[in-house]
């Protein structure tokens, strides 16, 4: 069960940057800015000329599909897990959609609105700060012959800000004031806040089918019950046949929608989703000939596809994801005892290191401790000897294909280097070779989940410190334990990241391709619970960067902010990350054509509209 | 003995309320909730999710949600509101001016994960579960029942001694190891036995649809056929683990009747062996045998969670393990409940058995 | 995994009072009263399977204590010369993983090596021996005494003290046994660095089954014409449990207490499975076992193999000695 807990957190973290970024990308190319931002010295960027041209296919069959977690939650806009984002790709369709090349190309809009087509206006009509203007395509029906207009536009943005609602992300649309409909297929969106994450705001909700039911109803899922699936309207690729609860859920082709590349109603007449217990026995599934495409899947799985003779079955594609040691910034000196605020590990087994003259008993609030951390640790070896080389190596948080990243140098591994940063910053080592200074001993906590590859990797990293003379503490503890929310751990619960109960902390996270997601994570005004910024992060230079792309549509000030983030979070060791994640899934090639990865929030399921069985 | 099953039926009622009390108390002061599930979603507000809380009403302290799920208490009203807007007190039926809610009204609740209402979701797991475990029952304890017998019979023999040996050796091998194992070789390797679920996908509509009922009617042996396939290997996992207990107890029991004072009787009379080993002894052995069947009744509802996990079958067990990963409380309290009122009946039915079986005993 | 329930008896076998035995020797005859114990072990030593049973206990807990001197936990094994994600088989030095053939074999690694890390399969059974010998043993010894007692008690008192208690084993019995362990594992947070909190919880769920067998073989005990006798006599009532009853009711007691420990140590793999098992730094058989999973469908059969051969030596060995007590015990067995 572990592994489903585990999987069902590991996967929200992923969720995390679709739910983050239901802008798969950011702002618009640069040209004809506001005369109050400098004129653009780069290139532009076009982040919508994708490479992606499927197959011509043939239309008939089914496909199956196996996860080895279910999915309960069918409305867009609640769910939670991957694989309920599966789902929501296959039957939901938004004004864009983010393509495997990370380009984002328009889907239910006719083009996507730009500066340069004058459907994108900052500062906008009236008071407003941003004006957008959406062309939805001509002719566009729901599932059920219905027309798709912006009425259900502006009924999805009243739905989301209404106060009544719970568990949605409201980002981005509670920026808007109002949305008018000049005309069906005309969207004008009036913002009170540059919101640079537009292209996102876009899945529309069923008006017709969702204007009876309360919010509250909604909540208890009224109309979203597995007997009411086939009576809900979709707007994108597949409509809802059946749910059957604990065994599968069946989508049949919706003859009113067409592809956003292709042009054309979906091949397939059929997908099933067959949903496992074990990720274990879904991958014998597989390799048995079960289902033809299994997902979900993490990379110590790898052999087993080798050991079957299928390993040319695999789809692995460069993850969003990363998995890295968030480094606890907070120096202990004022911690509020009630919350936890500003207090690193608590845990009874470090305790005895004592107290600073200035009163701080976390080491990891040095940053020549931190920066001393980096050279360390062997990155390669955690990537070899644990996850068998099947991982890239990571310097940064941001993956290289994001169009705003820069190149770092890499820190190498270099103990003896590491030792004479320490020297030099004070760590003097003391006669039973770990390192004190100024009364506060070299001793801290690793924390992470009871995941084997983490339990392995914190056992390689606390071997690896105290090589150099910092005694570490792995605790491997129960993911409940470790992502408890904010409301509901206390300041003193093992190894609770939200509460700052760490040292240093192992798991995965994501970046994204919408930039605006690091606001959250590395704003000194985002600690918790207001914000995400678990590691208690509070560098100026970071705060100016992030607040510039916070404001801003501008393409070329983005990158240029963030090239300026991603050199700070080098110098000042900002965290470690250790090693990109890989999307992976495995597909049964000779007999599903037109499969890619995407490791976008719009996921592997983005482009079932052009999935074909091969005779 | 009437008098007897009487009070212990009327016990009963109090025993199940302590049980749900218990049961909810604990279950509901474990922190961490339902809303786990945004827990890895920082852009999900503290707001949100106390909103979250307050639409399914588990924001409201333990004793209130409990007497609403009850059905002592409106749930339209704040509080412990025994009474509902029409001042009649909310036990009472609905008809009456009462309320509609709680288990007092027959009223499970509905899922948090799905929606779906709890008896509804429960039912459509009974089935399966019924199926896998009850096969799975019948034929463990026929094999216990052939095994203990041979072995009590050929006392200290080989084949005691190698009986003993297998059974001992299939009780320590943990279910899950099993249930991989069994996956792996004969359905990722050989690839004769199918590996999960009920029924072939590509064959069948889901069990327990109505769909799966018109397919069933038209293509009874091929149905049949798809669900004995499915049902081999986890009804190998469970019975290879669970014979062990049961045979070596109708060894004990065996022998123990082998050894009264009528069988020796028997056996001077002349009577063949068989004869004296089945019809006297067998029978009054298996009585003790027939009294522990009662109590592993809640095993069949419970016990298979490992296996119908492994092997995806959609039954309660699996439903269990589900409902405890998410949290979702209404689901896993009608599971809980179900399953108490079948331990509180199995031991009242083993209890009467016993004095039935064994006239020394009196209560 | 824990039987779902405890056999409720095996026919209770009454024992005739002790009296004097003859042995026969040859050139001699002597007159020698055995003491019941020196009967039992008499009965137990003719047992084969029993003895065998002793003896693979014996040498379990022989590797337990001693194992741990020669070989030592070390968390991080020396870096390999062959990393291999799953792990390399037995006496192998170069595995070559598309074909599973060992292309240079060596003599190290006795009983291969795990996945991940590499650690060394042989080190790691050795050392989990101790925790999962002692985790059954406690364990039973908790539910087996929590059990009898209250067993007794109820059994022989009878009418509202039995069915209090009873009713209490009926709330107790109706807990499943991943509920109990998710609601441990919340709210002793840090329970899982030791192994108290699985022993704990295997005891607490143990003792039902116990109690009920102990109290229907005291219901049918205390009928008995000698425990009437001895009341007749004015024997108090402490006494005629302890010293009466109770040791006519052994042996059923012994075959369960056997049984349990067997359950508690494939039940903690199965807790482990769960994700609620002690944490890997202190090795058990279980958790071994449990974190071999992944690896299996690799083609990594040494991983699970070996520790679960351990399980099952420890099952087989504690129930024929358990088996061998019992007939030890039973007066009607023949020598």
């Amino acid at each position: 069960m572990h592994k489903r807990l585990l999987g069902l957190l590991a996967s929200s973290v992923i969720v995390f940057a679709a739910c983050t970024s239901n802008a798969p990308a950011s702002s618009t190319e640069v040209s004809t800015a506001p005369a109050t931002e400098p004129p653009p010295t780069t290139n532009p960027i076009d982040i919508s000329n994708t490479a992606y041209a499927p197959a011509t296919g043939k239309t008939g069959g089914q496909i199956i599909f196996g996860d080895w977690q279910e999915a309960n939650e069918f409305n867009p806009y609640y769910y939670s897990q991957v694989t309920e984002a599966n789902v929501a790709s296959a039957v939901w369709a938004s004004l864009t959609i983010a393509t495997n090349d990370y380009k984002t190309v328009p889907d239910l809009a006719k083009e996507l609105p730009t500066t340069a087509n004058g459907e994108v206006k900052v500062p906008g009509d009236g008071s407003d700060k941003m004006t957008i203007t959406w062309t939805l395509k001509d002719g566009l029906k729901w599932s059920d012959g219905q027309p798709l207009t912006c009425d259900d536009f502006a009924f999805t943005w009243k739905w989301i800000t209404d106060p009544g609602q719970a568990g949605v992300v409201t980002v981005g649309w509670e920026s808007i004031t109002a949305i008018d409909c000049p005309s069906p297929t005309s969207i004008v969106m009036h913002f009170k806040d540059i919101y640079e994450g537009y292209l996102g705001l876009g899945t529309p909700l069923p008006k017709h089918y969702m204007s009876n039911i309360s919010i509250a109803d909604g909540l208890n899922h009224k109309g979203f019950k597995p007997a009411d699936m086939p009576n809900v309207p979709t707007s994108g690729a597949f409509k809802f046949e059946s749910v059957t609860p604990g065994q599968e859920l069946r989508v049949v082709r919706n003859d009113n929608y067409s592809g956003f590349i292709s042009k054309h109603p979906a091949y397939l007449d059929r997908i099933v989703w067959k949903w496992y217990g074990e990720e274990q026995a879904m991958i014998a599934g597989f390799i048995a000939g079960e289902v033809d495409i299994a997902t979900d899947l993490v990379e110590t799985d790898i052999p087993t596809f080798e050991t079957a003779g299928k390993k040319d079955d695999l789809s692995n594609v460069n993850s969003l994801s990363y998995e890295y040691l968030a480094l606890n910034w907070a120096d202990g000196t004022k911690r509020d005892a009630t919350s936890g605020l500003g207090q690193c590990s608590q845990n009874a087994e470090v305790a005895d290191r004592g107290k600073n003259s200035a009163g701080s008993p976390c080491p990891v609030a040095d940053p020549e401790f931190r920066r001393a951390l980096t050279y360390a640790i062997d990155k390669n070896d955690i990537a070899t000897r644990i996850l068998g080389g099947y991982v890239k190596v990571a310097n940064t948080n941001i993956s290289p294909d994001d169009y705003y990243y820069a190149d770092q140098t890499p820190a190498t591994l270099d103990p003896a280097k590491a030792q004479s940063i320490l020297d030099a910053a004070g760590w003097k080592v003391g006669a039973d070779g770990i390192r004190s200074k100024d009364g506060l001993r070299a001793k801290i906590e690793l924390c992470s989940t009871t995941k084997p590859t983490r339990v392995d990797s914190l056992k390689l990293i606390a071997d690896e410190l105290k090589g150099i003379g910092i005694e570490a503490i792995a605790h491997n503890v129960s993911a409940a334990d470790v992502f408890n929310s904010y409301n509901e751990a206390t300041a003193t619960e093992p190894c609770n990241i939200y509460r700052g109960n760490f040292d240093i902390a192992e798991f995965t996270t994501s970046s994204s391709v919408d930039p605006i997601v690091y606001y959250s994570s590395y704003h000194s005004s985002q600690f918790e619970p207001k914000g995400g910024n678990i590691a208690q992060i509070s560098d100026p230079g970071i705060d100016t960067a992030l607040d510039t792309v916070k404001n801003t549509v501008d393409l070329a000030t983005v990158v240029k902010a963030m090239g300026d983030f991603q050199k700070i979070y080098v110098e000042k060791t900002v965290e470690i990350p250790l090693f990109y994640r890989a999307q992976l899934d495995a597909v049964d090639y000779s007999k599903v054509g037109n499969f890619f990865g995407n490791p976008t929030s719009a996921g592997p399921t983005w482009n079932v509209v052009d999935w074909f069985v091969k005779s | 003995m009437t008098k007897f099953v009487v009070r212990r039926l009327i016990q009963a009622v109090p025993v199940l309320i302590g049980i749900s009390i218990v049961i909810y108390a604990i279950m509901l002061s474990v922190p961490g909730g339902p809303t786990q599930r945004f827990a890895n979603n920082p852009r999900i507000t503290q707001e949100q999710r106390d909103k979250f809380l307050q639409a399914w009403g588990l924001d409201q302290p333990i004793p209130v949600q409990y007497c609403r799920w009850m059905g002592l208490c409106d749930p339209n009203q704040s509080g412990l509101a025994f009474l509902t807007k029409s001042g009649v007190p909310n036990f009472l039926p609905a008809g009456i001016g009462g309320g509609t809610n709680g288990m007092l009204h027959g009223d499970l609740g509905y899922s948090i994960d799905s929606g779906e209402s709890v008896a509804t979701r429960i039912g459509a797991a009974a089935l399966p579960t019924l199926i896998l475990a009850g096969t799975a029952l019948f034929l463990w304890l026929s094999a216990a029942i052939i095994l203990g017998v041979i072995a009590a019979v050929r006392r200290y023999s080989f084949f005691d001694q190698a009986a003993t040996v297998f059974s001992y050796v299939g009780f320590a091998l943990p279910t899950f190891w099993l249930g991989l194992m069994l996956i792996l070789i004969f359905g990722a390797s050989l690839k004769i036995l199918p590996v999960s679920g009920m029924i072939d996908t590509r064959l069948s509509p889901p069990f327990g649809s109505a769909q799966y009922w018109a397919y069933f009617g038209t293509h009874s042996g091929a149905a049949i056929i798809d669900i004995l396939r499915h049902l081999i290997l986890p009804v190998i996992t469970l019975v290879v683990v669970s014979i062990a207990g049961d045979s070596r107890f109708v060894r004990a029991s065996m022998l123990e009747a082998l050894g009264q004072d009528y069988v020796r009787t028997a056996r001077a009379k002349g009577l063949p062996a068989r004869t004296v080993v089945f019809r006297h002894a067998l029978r009054n052995a298996l009585l003790p045998v027939v009294t522990n069947i009662g109590l592993e009744i809640p095993f069949l509802f419970s016990g298979a969670v490992v296996t119908e996990s492994i092997f995806s079958w959609p039954g309660m067990g699996r439903l269990f393990i589900n409902s405890v990963a998410d949290f979702d409380y209404t689901i896993l309290m009608g599971i809980l409940l179900i399953a108490s009122v079948l331990t509180v009946l199995a031991n009242l039915l083993a209890d009467v058995l016993y004095a039935v079986v064994d006239p020394r005993i009196k209560y | 995994m824990i039987p779902p329930n405890v056999p409720p008896s095996e026919e209770p076998t009454p024992s005739p009072e002790p009296g004097p035995e003859v042995e026969r020797v040859d050139y001699e005859v002597s007159l020698r009263s055995l003491s019941q114990w020196e009967l039992v072990w008499r009965k137990f030593r003719r047992h084969r399977l029993a003895l065998f049973g002793l003896g693979i206990l014996g040498f379990l807990i022989f590797v337990a204590l001693v194992g741990p001197i020669f070989l030592p936990f070390t968390s991080v094994p020396p870096r390999p010369e062959q990393i291999v994600i799953t792990g390399r088989p037995p006496f192998c030095l170069k595995f070559d993983l598309a074909s599973h053939v060992c292309t240079k074999a060596a003599l190290m690694h006795p009983f291969g090596e795990t996945g991940g890390l590499q650690s060394d399969v042989l080190m790691l059974v050795v050392n989990g021996a101790r925790t999962s010998l002692f985790l059954g043993f406690t364990s039973m010894a908790i539910g087996v005494g929590i059990g009898t007692i209250v067993g007794a008690i109820a059994g022989y008192l009878g009418g509202f003290v039995d069915n209090l208690l009873m009713r209490i084993v009926d709330i107790m019995l109706s807990l499943p046994l991943l509920f109990v362990i998710l609601i441990v594992a919340r709210f002793f947070k840090g329970a899982q660095d030791n192994a108290w909190s699985i022993i704990l919880v295997f005891g607490l769920l143990s003792w039902m089954g116990v109690s009920r067998l102990v109290r229907s073989l005291f219901l049918s005990i205390r009928e008995r014409e000698f425990v009437e006798a001895a009341r007749a006599v004015g024997v108090r009532d402490r006494r005629i449990i302890f010293k009466h009853i109770l040791p006519n009711a052994l042996s059923p007691i012994v075959v369960v207490a056997s049984l349990l420990v067997g359950a508690n140590i494939s039940g903690e793999a199965f807790v482990s499975f769960l994700g609620f098992g002690i944490s890997p730094s202190t090795p058990t058989w279980g958790n071994i076992l449990s974190n071999a999973l992944g690896y299996i469908a690799q083609g990594n059969w040494w991983w699970p193999v070996f520790p679960g051969l351990a399980i099952i030596l420890a099952v087989l060995g504690v129930n024929f000695v358990g088996d061998g007590l019992r007939d030890a015990f039973d007066p009607r067995s023949r020598e």
